[in-house]
């Protein structure tokens, strides 16, 4: 098992390590000319541009340039975003707790309904449930969620008026954040439940928008892999045992069924972070995905740059996270060396 | 002898397809979009960037100055429906070179590295990692930043977003196949490199790669859309299903119909590659049937 | 008393190709303690008919029968829920891939834990004691280590043992072998086999053993059944089938035997019966072994020949059964 993760953690981080080569070359690929990038589309005069040179290391040869960008990268400096003048690390930690909340509850809502969609149509295979849920997973996988966004706004928010269009909360409610969380912070600032029922109103569009991507391949991986194992011959076994159909089918065939579930759920925090970035884009959500596309439009390079790396070391961290689960949940793989 | 075994197995081929009620729906709406987009110049009533002054936002079925607009106009005065039309050449256009380039790259290089393996091999799947590192809207948002945003652009961006597919199947197919018994004889019957590679293994690894062609269409012309929507996609007024449905956005309460029918036809395109693509493979491994 | 009956039990697949009879209108009873072996080559039907007696049949298949019955409960109109109760308590069963019939995921002391409990509702605690206790009953040393292993860290040998320890820890009245041995090494074999057979006397419990190897049943079974294409050839007691068989399926069963065949001249080659067990969906008419029968006459072709009593035993064959017609 130490010589499969360790083996996994080195190939994350030659990954990690080309993600920061793409993000150090990205401003010096684009078009025009660094300096003139990193102040944004003022003009300046000629003696604070080559002193900016001197100063951002532009000057340097490309090497020195690469490992004072890692350097200052492991400190924590990623930059200033050249919008608002803050550091970049700063603005995504701020905005990171809005994607993260929005994520954890799509996430939920793909787990909770998903698997057991998934199980349910697997045990009654071939019926009208299976054949409905098989399509219905197709159809979210095809969804282009931000047009699904939209027909949601359509039907629940301007047709029957029962949840809201955008945002996080009504803006009669004037929270300062604590956590970020702010299904938390309402309650750490003493605003109680009508605004806790608001907050999680304004989380049900977005949620199940941003849900319904990692809804679809849960559902659809669920149900294939619980297929396999309903032929396995340790299923007849535990038939032939007199053990009730919930235990066989919650039990003995969930359990090596999860394995590659949990491998799916693992990935589908890449598709949050995609989802992240569309979903927030149509519900005006605070969060990272709608500051990317923001920085995109306004060339605001370090804001990328930044993002993107840290996004990235997220993400291979999950993918560590995932390999150590596997291996735990795995017998097979536990005991081996 | 080896003929008619090739024909009766074609054959075979196509009844299961036909049986398979899913891969033929999706087959035969891909069918009607590639035909409505191959004819767009003649189904379309107008052109997709005529603007009719002062016509803006007209309801369905609706007449102006004796222009008849069957789904009415958008903001600027633009026939919707012509525009809808000549919008599935473009998806589909952008589904096509995307598919074509990352599987001719990702191809190629999955099929080294499977072949060599060693250093090659570890040098390409790093590759791969890297691209995995990023989900793939985010990576193509990325290299859309360096190039800007333009139709060329989005199909290079969505290319190389999708390359791993390509590269993982291929490499994984070939290594099944590089130590069977048909390649290692033909191997010491001499064939170089590059024969064992494209004459006697690629045929061999075709049926998957195809199956992938089907539902990378699907995930090209959805990443494209997207691109299309957060304003990075294709530059006006080229008519791009993505690009409509976001400018159409700030219409939504009065106007909710230039929303939904953009929308509507790039979903009903992915669902049918989708459904195309499932049904392909069922057709092609018949250990997953029933 | 008759410990089961089964009467005119018929087990249908439905396929593409339509419904076939995997199991086709057979009869036999099972009194206590007694074993009955059931042989014939693969896909005749032997798994299929011991799995339709407990409920555990493939989707896409359904049974009927005439009577199905377990000491005197009737099986046939039984709810799910009977047939469950009865299942991994009065009747067990072993299969023939220990090493896939466990499951991975869990230690063998989990698994075992679930068969005992079925015996001994309550005892939350005292399962431990009883499992190493039926672990050393079949030939497990280091009871205590091999409760928290994983199937996959012991042998299949060692995975069969504890099949059945889990088979035998409800004392059951019928224990039903599907090929025990069969995906086990020869030496191996030879120990499960002396293991069932001791317990099956130790418990005086009933066995169905299921094998495609007439010899092995030789020395196992008090009355053998023949079974081809989902039907019975010839059934009686294991002296007479195996020393004087009769129907030409069961001589060519014996024959194929490699310890009989090397007495005769052509030792080079492997003893092998000449065809193939007939595709369910393209049944012969007639008896169903004539293809392949080296007695057949004409009347084989047309007529299937019934299962009647002839010299200790039943037997379906035309060679035994003088046709009535021919009297009138």
């Amino acid at each position: 098992m130490f010589r499969y993760l360790s083996q996994r953690i080195v190939v994350l981080l030659i990954a990690f390590f080309g993600i920061t080569i793409i993000a150090f070359s990205l401003i010096r690929l684009a078009p025009g000319d660094p300096i003139t990038l990193l102040l944004g589309e003022r003009s300046v005069s000629e003696e604070l541009r080559k002193e900016m040179t001197a100063n951002l290391g532009f000057d340097k040869p490309l090497i020195t340039q690469y490992f004072l960008f890692i350097y200052q990268g492991l400190q924590g400096d990623l930059g200033t975003s050249v919008i608002t003048k803050r550091p970049v690390v700063d603005e995504f930690f701020q905005r990171l707790p809005a994607t993260l909340e929005l994520g954890i509850i799509a996430l939920l809502f793909a787990i909770t309904v998903g698997m057991p969609f998934g199980i349910c149509a697997a045990v009654k295979r071939n019926s009208f449930f299976d054949y409905f849920t098989s399509f219905t997973s197709l159809a979210g996988y095809s969804m282009p969620i931000f047009w699904w966004g939209l027909v949601l706004i359509i039907i629940f928010s301007v047709h029957i008026h029962i949840l809201p269009v955008s945002g996080r909360m009504n803006l009669m409610y004037d929270i300062e954040p604590i956590t970020g969380f702010m299904l938390i912070d309402v309650w750490l600032r003493g605003e109680g439940m009508p605004a806790f029922i608001d907050v999680l109103k304004h989380l049900i569009l977005p949620g199940i928008v941003m849900g319904t991507l990692p809804l679809a391949v849960i559902t659809r991986m669920t149900r294939s892999s619980m297929l396999e194992i309903l032929k396995e011959d340790y299923i007849r076994t535990a038939h032939a045992k007199g053990l009730t159909n919930m235990r066989v089918i919650g039990i003995h065939a969930l359990r090596n069924a999860l394995i590659p579930v949990i491998t799916v759920i693992g990935l589908a925090f890449g598709s949050i972070i995609t989802g992240a970035i569309l979903t927030e884009t149509i519900f005006s959500w605070p969060g990272i995905g709608r500051w990317l596309v923001l920085s995109v439009t306004q060339r605001d390079y370090p804001v990328i740059q930044g993002g993107i790396v840290i996004i990235a070391s997220m993400i291979i961290m999950i993918n560590i996270l995932v390999d150590t689960t596997y291996a735990i949940v795995n017998p097979k793989m536990r005991k081996q060396t | 002898m080896n003929d008619t075994t090739e024909t009766s197995s074609l054959k075979e081929f196509s009844l299961q397809f036909i049986h398979h009620k899913g891969a033929l729906l999706g087959f035969i709406i891909i069918a009607f979009f590639m035909l409505v987009a191959l004819c767009a110049n003649l189904l379309a009533p107008y052109a997709s960037d005529t603007i009719f002054q002062n016509a803006f936002r007209l309801p369905p079925f609706s007449e102006y100055t004796h222009n008849y607009f069957i789904l009415g106009t958008d903001d600027v005065g633009r026939d919707l429906l012509s525009r809808l039309i000549y919008g599935s050449r473009i998806s589909l256009g952008i589904g096509f070179f995307t598919v074509v380039l990352s599987l001719s790259i990702g191809g190629i290089l999955g099929l080294a590295a499977g072949y060599f393996g060693g250093s090659i091999d570890s040098l390409i799947m790093r590759i791969n990692d890297i691209i995995m590192a990023l989900p793939s809207v985010l990576f193509a948002i990325v290299i859309i930043s360096v190039l800007g945003p333009s139709l060329a652009n989005t199909i290079i961006a969505v290319s190389v977003a999708e390359l791993p597919h390509f590269m993982r199947l291929m490499r994984a197919q070939v290594m099944a196949e590089k130590n069977k018994n048909y390649v290692i004889i033909s191997r010491t019957m001499g064939a170089s490199h590059l024969r064992q590679m494209f004459t006697t293994i690629l045929p061999n690894c075709l049926a998957p790669i195809i199956v992938q062609s089907a539902l990378g269409f699907s995930d090209a012309i959805l990443c494209a859309a997207a691109l299309g929507f957060l304003g990075l996609g294709a530059e006006p007024p080229i008519p791009e299903w993505g690009t409509m449905l976001s400018d159409a956005r700030p219409f939504i309460e009065s106007s909710p119909i230039l929303v939904t029918l953009p929308g509507l036809c790039i979903f009903i395109t992915v669902l049918a590659f989708n459904i195309f693509g499932d049904g392909l493979r069922d057709t092609f491994d018949p250990k997953l049937k029933r | 008393m008759p410990l089961l009956e089964v009467k005119n039990l018929t087990v249908r697949i439905e396929t593409l190709k339509g419904s076939l009879s995997a199991v086709d209108n057979i009869s036999f009873s099972l009194t206590e303690g007694e074993v009955l072996g059931i042989v014939g080559e693969s896909g005749c039907g032997k798994s299929m008919a011991s799995y339709a007696l407990l409920d555990l049949l493939p989707p896409f298949s359904s049974l009927e029968a005439q009577q199905l019955s377990f000491l005197n409960r009737d099986l046939l109109h039984a709810s799910h829920r009977e047939k469950r109760n009865l299942r991994g308590k009065d009747i067990t069963m072993i299969f023939q891939d220990p090493m896939t019939s466990l499951n991975p995921s869990f230690t063998i002391g989990f698994q075992l834990r679930e068969s005992i409990m079925r015996a001994e509702h309550n005892k939350k605690k005292g399962w431990r004691k009883r499992a190493i206790e039926l672990l050393k009953h079949v030939g497990i040393s280091e009871a205590h280590e091999r409760l928290d292993s994983y199937p996959h860290e012991l042998s299949g040998g060692m995975c069969q043992r504890i099949m059945i320890a889990m088979a035998i820890a409800t004392r059951p009245q019928l224990l039903i072998a599907d090929e025990p041995t069969t995906a086990l090494d020869v030496t191996i074999q030879a120990q499960i086999l002396k293991l069932l057979q001791s317990l099956q006397k130790e418990f005086g419990m009933a066995m169905i053993l299921i094998s495609h190897n007439i010899g092995l049943l030789a020395h196992m079974a008090n009355r053998v059944m023949v079974m081809y294409a989902g039907q019975i050839m010839e059934m009686g007691k294991t002296e007479d089938i195996i020393l004087r068989p009769e129907h030409p399926y069961t001589q060519a069963l014996l024959a194929a035997l490699p310890e009989n065949y090397s007495n005769t001249k052509h030792r080079t080659e492997l003893p092998s019966i000449p065809g193939l067990v007939p595709d369910l969906a393209h049944r012969p008419t007639g008896c169903q072994f004539h293809p392949r029968c080296k007695e057949k006459f004409d009347r084989c072709e047309k007529e299937l020949p019934e299962l009647k009593e002839h010299n200790k035993r039943k037997i379906a064959c035309h060679l035994y059964d003088p046709p009535s017609t021919k009297l009138t």
